[in-house]
This record gives structure tokens, sequence and C-alpha cells, in this order.
């Protein structure tokens, strides 16, 4: 009667008869192919880790003292279902198992005097956020920047249960609306907590 | 003679002569290839760092300046070309792995008089990201430093480019001004 190695490649024992040699030959040989497919697959995984990135580039009116959650109508990368914009186009949304880096770069127009302009990046209730503010511009010093820029950036983990939505909220305190332009939203899965990579 | 469904090793099948010897050979061999195979796979995080080493650069009336990087400090994983080194200075990158990269640059400048506002921008076939900084209305605190970071997705060798610009006020007016230290990090974040 064949045995395994802790890892499930069976050998003939000695007492085994030498007849059914070519059978054990198999058995070990097929043992070994799927164990090291098993290998190859998830080297592959971690080379292909899931991540997306969604961009926008038609204004998007920002009034004082609201706050307008950021839409996206490009879809610049996806390698695991994380964005479909036919169904929401807020969402970046994180399913795969695993410790994930998020950020998005937004970009806005500019209005008289001084205001603050804020940034948060939300994610599924329970799992906190990241929120970056900066003070906006009233752009009397020069033609440019035409436009002011934000660039919050966060950790979420994803328990590969309950998938994680993603999304960037904008608020801003001037005195009049003012609109937000180039945009992009991304997130990457940096690593997983348990159970490998 | 079989091979296994995966991996293709051989093994012989009931019909086969006994050559044990021969046929246990075959397998590890052929396991030995495959495995150096997926070992040779296992390589560094595909990664750049390109810097200014120890050269200024002069940033004139503008209104922006490709950021100019004199050293390649870190070239890993095949992130460039291994020419890329040779070539410098440079103010463009062509990452060489197709999928999606991450990407920070800084740049230090010093305490210029009269001006409002820096940017530093990273661009490819379009915009990435852009950081901007309004200067202190007086020189109390020497150098400054600003930086960036953004994501875009890269096509791979022949294909988009990366770069940092920057600019400063008053465009037209201004005087020539250095920028001192600067650098520009990419790393591969997903595979496509």
């Amino acid at each position: 009667m064949p045995a395994n190695t802790p890892r499930g490649i069976s050998y003939p024992l000695y007492t085994d008869p030498i007849a059914n040699t070519q059978i054990y030959f198999q058995d070990m040989a097929t043992d070994i192919d799927t164990l090291v497919d098993q290998f190859s697959d998830r080297l592959i995984a971690a080379g292909t880790r899931p991540a997306a990135k969604a961009s926008g580039i038609a204004n998007q009116a920002l009034a004082p003292l609201t706050n307008v959650t950021c839409t996206w109508v490009g879809e610049d990368f996806d390698n695991d279902n994380m964005i479909d914009l036919a169904v929401n186009n807020t969402f970046i949304t994180l399913t795969d198992q695993g410790f994930y880096m998020v950020g998005a770069s937004v970009g806005l127009s500019n209005t008289a005097g001084t205001y603050g302009v804020r940034a948060t990046l939300t994610f599924s209730a329970g799992l906190g956020g990241g929120i970056q503010t900066l003070r906006g511009s009233s752009n009397t010093l020069d033609p440019s920047p035409t436009q002011t820029y934000i660039n919050p950036l966060s950790m979420v983990y994803c328990d590969g249960i309950t998938p994680v939505n993603c999304t960037v909220v904008m608020r801003q305190n001037a005195a009049a609306s003012i609109n937000i332009q180039d945009r992009n939203f991304w997130a990457a899965k940096v690593s997983n907590l348990m159970g490998g990579f | 003679m079989g091979v296994t469904p995966n991996r293709g090793y051989p093994y012989p099948d009931p019909t086969s002569p006994m050559r044990i010897t021969t046929d246990l050979q075959a397998l590890a061999e052929a396991v030995d290839t495959d495995i150096k195979v997926e070992q040779d796979s296992i390589i560094q995080r595909p990664i750049f760092r390109a810097s200014g080493g120890g050269d200024r650069q002069e940033y004139g009336p503008g209104p922006t300046v490709d950021v100019s990087y004199a050293v390649l400090e870190q070239n890993s994983g095949g992130a460039l070309a291994a020419s890329t080194a040779s070539l410098m200075p440079q103010t463009t990158f062509t990452p060489l792995i197709p999928g999606l990269w991450g990407f920070t640059a800084t740049v230090e400048y010093p305490q210029w008089l009269g001006i409002g506002w820096v940017k530093l921008s990273l661009y490819s076939n379009f915009w990435i990201a852009s950081s901007i900084a309004t200067e202190m209305p007086n020189n109390v605190d020497g150098n400054r430093t600003i930086s960036v970071t953004g994501v875009n997705h890269f096509s791979g060798p022949g294909g988009n480019t990366v770069r940092a610009v920057f600019e400063a006020n008053p465009i037209g007016t201004r005087a020539v001004f250095p920028m001192f230290s600067r650098s520009l990090t990419g790393f591969l974040l997903a595979r496509d």
C-alpha cells in the first residue's frame, strides 16, 4: 500500500508488489504535477495582484459646503472586475482578500478668496477612510495653475467575504461653486494578511 | 509512455517495459527543469529610481520644465531597458513590464523670493497627478521640497513613457532658478 509525503506525493513501500510499479510511477508523477501547478498558479497570482484605475475629465460641479462623490467615466485598468461603470460610476469594489493601497488625484478649478478643499476616501461602513485637505488658491498670482490638486491616499483591508466599496468624496467652502476636473482613482492589492503573498 | 496533465511530466504506463532507473531519471529531470523555470520567474519587484545626482537643474522663465535626472540609481526586475543607465541624463522613462505602475517624484528647490506657488506633476500620454504648494510669504525656512504620487497603466516596450514636470510662477518674468535634489521612483503594482 503506497504511502504519502506530507504534501501528498505518493510513493511505494518495500512491501508493495513490484508488478504495480508503473501505477506507482504515474501516481507519483501526477501528485508532483498537481503540487507544482498549484505553486505556479500562486506565483502568477502574486504578479497579477488585483488592481484597478478609473478616470474622468468632464467637469463635475462642487457646490460650497456640499459632499460630492466623484464620478468616473474611463476604466483605465481592471484585472479583477473591480470597476463596473454601467452598474455604479462612483465605486471601486475590492473583493479579493488582502490589504490594498487606495488613492486618487483630483484637479479642481479655482475661485476667488481663500477657502478649503477636502478629499475623503470612503470605504464600506466600519472600515474607516482617508482624508486630505488643503487650502484652495484664489489664483490671483498668475494665469497658472488653473487648477488646485489634491491627492488622498489610504490603506484598507478586504476580508475576501464582504466586498469593500471605495469612493472619493469632495467638499469645499468657497463662496462659489467650483468644478472637479481631471481626476483618477485607483486601488492595488499590496499583500494578504493571511495565507500568502 | 504517458505524461501528466498540467506539467507534462513523463511516466511509464502499464504497457511500457520496466525501465525503473531510466524512467526515474526522466521524471526527475522533467521536474527539475520545470521547477527551475518557476524559480527563475521569482524576481525582485520591478522598480527604478532616478536622481539628479550632484547636479542642479536650471529652471528658466517657464512656464514648465521637464525634470531631468542624471543618475539611474536602481533598475531591478526588468523595470527599464538595461541600456538606460548609459543614456543618462534623461527626462522620460519607459517601464517595460505591462501593467499598473506607481510613481513618486520629488524636487528640492531654494527659497525663491517672489514665488507664489510651485507645482509638480506626473505625465504619461495624459496627466497622471499633480501637487501644488503655496510658498510662505517670507524666506524663513530655507530649501523646500515638493512631492507627487500617482498611478498609471503602461503598455510595455515601445509604449507610453513617464516624466515629471515642474512649474512655478511668475511665468515669463521669473529669473532663472536652480532645482537641487530630485528623484523619480517607479514600481510595478500589478501586471497585465
